[in-house]
């Protein structure tokens, strides 16, 4: 039990390269066939099963049955390969990790020294006994893993086919060995395990010595085995630390836990690895967002975070991809996409339109014309790193090239796919666009067989593609000097919103001003009709005095002229009743008052 | 041949119309049943924005809904004015097994109707009614078909589905609640299911009824020198970037069909 535990911890570090390389496995290679007969393996795999094991024996008899054979599987095929061409299932960082840990075991026990290495099991039989380890360790597997590897188990026991004899056993290795080759002929090509032995044995070093050589490999795809090692390489996030603050965080609890339950099932759906229920895929993704939101949590959860973690976790267990997260949210500077207002995404998508501009300026005409904004296509392809709806083998291409030339690596990537179909896009109107970029946009790379018929499932000239985004004229210069329009741009957007603002607080004082002034306006207004009306009052009046004077002054001319008339000679007399006139006028004035 | 143009887009009216509303209530889910009749159980998320289109017959006319589905996390807010400006209609959903759904719509249609298009069409859609009409069918149903449709269910909302075991908790905003609601602001009301399918289709003929199709037209015919943009916004369009970008496409269309 406690070898097998220790056998799975080993496997959770980044399993060391010796390991995977095929000399020592090699050795191991003919030690299946010494296997006296299956049968005898078998009865006494169930008497160890009576002794140590609690687990159900009905199973632990199916699980057992497969780890005969699963030690020869595994030498069967050069081991570094082993799972990932097999399936989704087996390209899982983890379940190849603790089975590469088996094939150490496995080895070791196969080897006489390592006896004392091994507990004291009840065979007298070495041969039975690297069995029984195998098969330990696999039980324990099984159970840290259950239903994965149940389903892992009867896959492999289904391509085991029968194990009857020794003969069959040989026939069976020869078989895998060549089908494994052939496979890897095709879908990888040959693999260099020296180059890769040695990049990955000494990273720095090596990117530092020959960063030529390294950078067209990994242009050519990191082999799907190494592919988790060297993405955590090339970020420089293997980090125990992190990985024990990991640990930490997984023990306290997010606000965001409800928020990423609910989109755990509506990651990858359609992949094995993440199928709903108790799949680890998706309790893995949990863990990883949940602690993420923790460790950050201005950003927290943001939808479109799942998908580049689940790539992650496809190639590397939780605890490294929580790492290497942290480093591609803060180093690879992803962080602003996810952030509230998503700043660098905004940013992003700006160089990515004057990339177009600048690149495909027919296009560029095009999509401004028909009305289609980078915005509309764009940003789930930056926000996830196109994981969200491209083909996993071109997702991980991707992400081999983002890791290792830093995230502007995905502008080459959009802008190829473009320029791919330009000719096509530009035949297209508004609404015929949009679903293109959705769902045509490989097709141009898609591999047509010879008769002309499509293969049930696609297969793409990634290479091609993959050498054509790298070779996308974009220089640094280029981002450059757009990123610096852009945070023009938005200062003057910033200069010109605070002008709004200035001129809006002035103008709401203003407001103010001219309310208050019309008050008063309106108050004088009041007081100038009521003095206008005064005035009016006192016009009247003078009016009427004025008419009184002249009446007065007609009979004063009337009262002349009599005087005149009457007594010409009696000047004195007529100064007397002239004076005598006066008063009673001003008297009879008075009177009429 | 514009005149000719516009003719043929008589016949066929362009209505611009947004899905708002919170995260993972299924407005994915509604458009696509409205536009291919399908159900996905576990759609992923909408990253971003998608765009659909589908044709709706009503009466003698046609109308070509131009759909956008926007991303309802809180995060794409701020993604969301330029799909919703020039909407005709609009579409907010939630989810009736979850209340704060509600008050999220609630806030989206104070939104649109503070700042889109004055004279928008708004329905309200609680969404998900099948998970809460189980509960009334399943007592005497339960057969081996159930099962698998809890397990959809389930995952249609796995955070609230196992928090709470009987099905008739699961509703949290009544039916009455959410409809005096949108009598009040002044919008149609429907109760769907896009799973089942129930009462989609008629989200999209009630607002085909309601939109002033004649306004529409009577605008693009006196613009006949461009008619796609004309459909949209009669004035102003030029002065207004994001306008002249997004109905730039409809000249083209106009065109060709």
């Amino acid at each position: 039990m406690s070898l097998s535990k220790s056998g799975f911890k080993i496997n959770t570090e980044p399993v060391p390269l010796e390991s995977l390389r095929s000399p020592q496995v090699s050795g191991f290679a003919p030690n299946p066939t010494q296997v006296s007969t299956p049968q005898t393996d078998f009865d006494k795999l169930q008497e160890r099963d009576s002794v140590s094991s609690s687990l159900a024996g009905f199973n632990d008899i199916a699980l057992d049955d497969d780890a005969i054979t699963s030690p020869s599987l595994e030498t069967a095929r050069p081991p570094p390969l082993n799972l990932s061409t097999k399936g989704d299932i087996h390209s899982r960082p983890s379940s190849r990790a603790s089975a590469n840990g088996d094939v150490g075991t496995a080895t070791n026990n196969g080897r006489p020294h390592s006896v004392a290495f091994s507990i004291s099991l009840d065979s007298p039989i070495s041969n039975g006994k690297s069995h029984k380890k195998t098969t330990s360790t696999t039980t324990i597997r099984s159970s840290h893993m259950e239903s994965e590897d149940e389903a892992f188990a009867k896959r492999r026991a289904s391509v085991r086919g029968s194990i009857d004899g020794q003969q069959k056993l040989q026939e069976e290795f020869a078989r895998l060995q060549k089908e494994e080759q052939d496979q890897r002929a095709t879908a990888e090509g040959a693999i260099d395990w020296d180059f890769w032995g040695a990049v990955i044995s000494d990273y720095p070093s090596f990117a530092a010595e020959r960063p030529q050589e390294l950078a067209q490999a990994i242009a050519r795809g990191i082999p799907s085995t190494l592919r988790g090692m060297m993405w955590q390489h090339m970020a420089a996030s293997k980090d125990p630390e992190m990985e024990i603050l990991y640990l930490k965080l997984l023990k306290e609890s997010s606000i965001h836990e409800k928020a990423i339950t609910r989109d755990l099932g509506r990651t990858f759906p359609h992949h094995a690895f993440f199928t709903d229920g108790q799949g680890i895929g998706q309790e893995n993704l949990f863990n990883v967002l949940k602690a993420y939101s923790l460790y950050d949590p201005q950003v927290g959860y943001c939808q479109g975070l799942p998908f580049v973690v689940a790539i992650l976790l496809l190639n590397m267990p939780d605890e490294e991809a929580f790492s290497l997260l942290v480093k591609l949210m803060h180093v690879y500077d992803l962080r602003g996409h996810f952030l509230p207002e998503m700043p660098k995404l905004q940013m992003r998508l700006f160089q990515f339109d004057r990339l177009v501009e600048e690149l495909l300026p027919v296009l560029h005409v095009h999509f401004l014309r028909q009305g289609i904004k980078s915005t509309m296509y764009c940003s789930q392809w930056f926000l996830t790193m196109f994981s969200y709806r491209f083909p996993l083998e071109f997702v991980v291409r991707i992400y081999d090239s983002c890791l290792a030339n830093g995230i502007e690596a995905i502008f080459g990537f959009s802008i190829q796919l473009l320029r791919k179909n330009e000719q096509a896009l530009l035949a297209l109107k508004f609404d015929e666009i949009l679903a293109f970029l959705n769902t045509k946009l490989l097709d141009v790379y898609l591999i047509v067989s010879i008769d002309g018929a499509r293969d049930e499932t696609p297969r793409y000239r990634i290479d091609e593609y993959v050498h054509e985004s790298v070779s996308v004229p974009i220089t640094s210069f280029m981002l450059d000097s757009f990123r610096h329009e852009y945070e023009d741009l938005m200062r003057e957007t910033h200069k010109h919103k605070n002008l709004i603002d200035d001129l809006t607080t002035n103008n709401r004082q203003l407001t103010q001003q001219v309310k208050s002034l019309e008050q008063n306006f309106a108050q004088l207004n009041t007081e100038h009709v009521e003095l206008l009306n005064e005035l009016v009052k006192q016009r009247l009046k003078a009016e009427e005095l004025e008419e009184e004077l002249v009446r007065y002054k007609l009979l004063y001319a009337e009262a002349v002229h009599e005087s005149e008339d009457a007594g010409s000679s009696h000047r004195i007399s007529l100064a007397n009743m002239m004076n005598g006139f006066k008063r009673g006028s001003s008297r009879s004035a008075d009177s009429s008052r | 041949m514009a005149e000719s143009g516009s003719g043929s887009a008589d016949k066929s009216v362009q209505v611009k119309l947004v899905l708002l509303g919170e995260a993972a209530v299924g407005k994915s889910s509604v458009v696509l049943r409205f536009v291919n009749n399908e159900f996905q159980p576990n759609k992923e998320p909408t990253i971003g924005a998608a765009f659909l289109t589908q044709k709706c017959r009503l009466d003698d006319r046609v109308l070509r809904y131009e759909i956008w589905d926007t991303a309802g996390q809180e995060r794409f807010h701020s993604l969301a004015p330029m799909y919703y400006r020039n909407a005709q209609a609009a579409v907010v959903v939630y989810d009736v097994t979850k209340a704060s759904s509600l008050e999220k719509a609630k806030s989206w249609v104070k939104e649109l109707q503070r700042q889109a298009n004055p004279n928008i069409v708004i329905a309200l859609a609680g969404n998900k009614v099948d998970l809460v009409q189980a509960s009334s069918s399943s007592s005497g149903a339960g057969g081996s078909s159930e099962s698998e449709d809890e397990a959809d269910d389930a995952t249609a909302t796995p955070g609230e589905a196992p928090a709470s075991p009987s099905e008739d908790n699961l509703r949290q905003v009544p039916r009455e609640e959410a409809q005096a609601y949108a009598q009040e602001a002044g919008l149609l009301f429907f109760e769907t299911s896009a799973k089942t399918g129930e009462g989609i289709s008629e989200i999209f003929t009630e607002i085909a009824k309601k939109i002033p199709i004649e306004h529409i037209l009577a605008s693009s015919r006196g613009n006949s020198g461009r008619p796609g943009l004309a459909g949209n916004r009669a004035e102003g369009s030029q002065a207004q970037n994001l306008n002249l970008d997004q109905g730039a496409a409809k000249p083209k269309d106009a065109c060709n069909c």
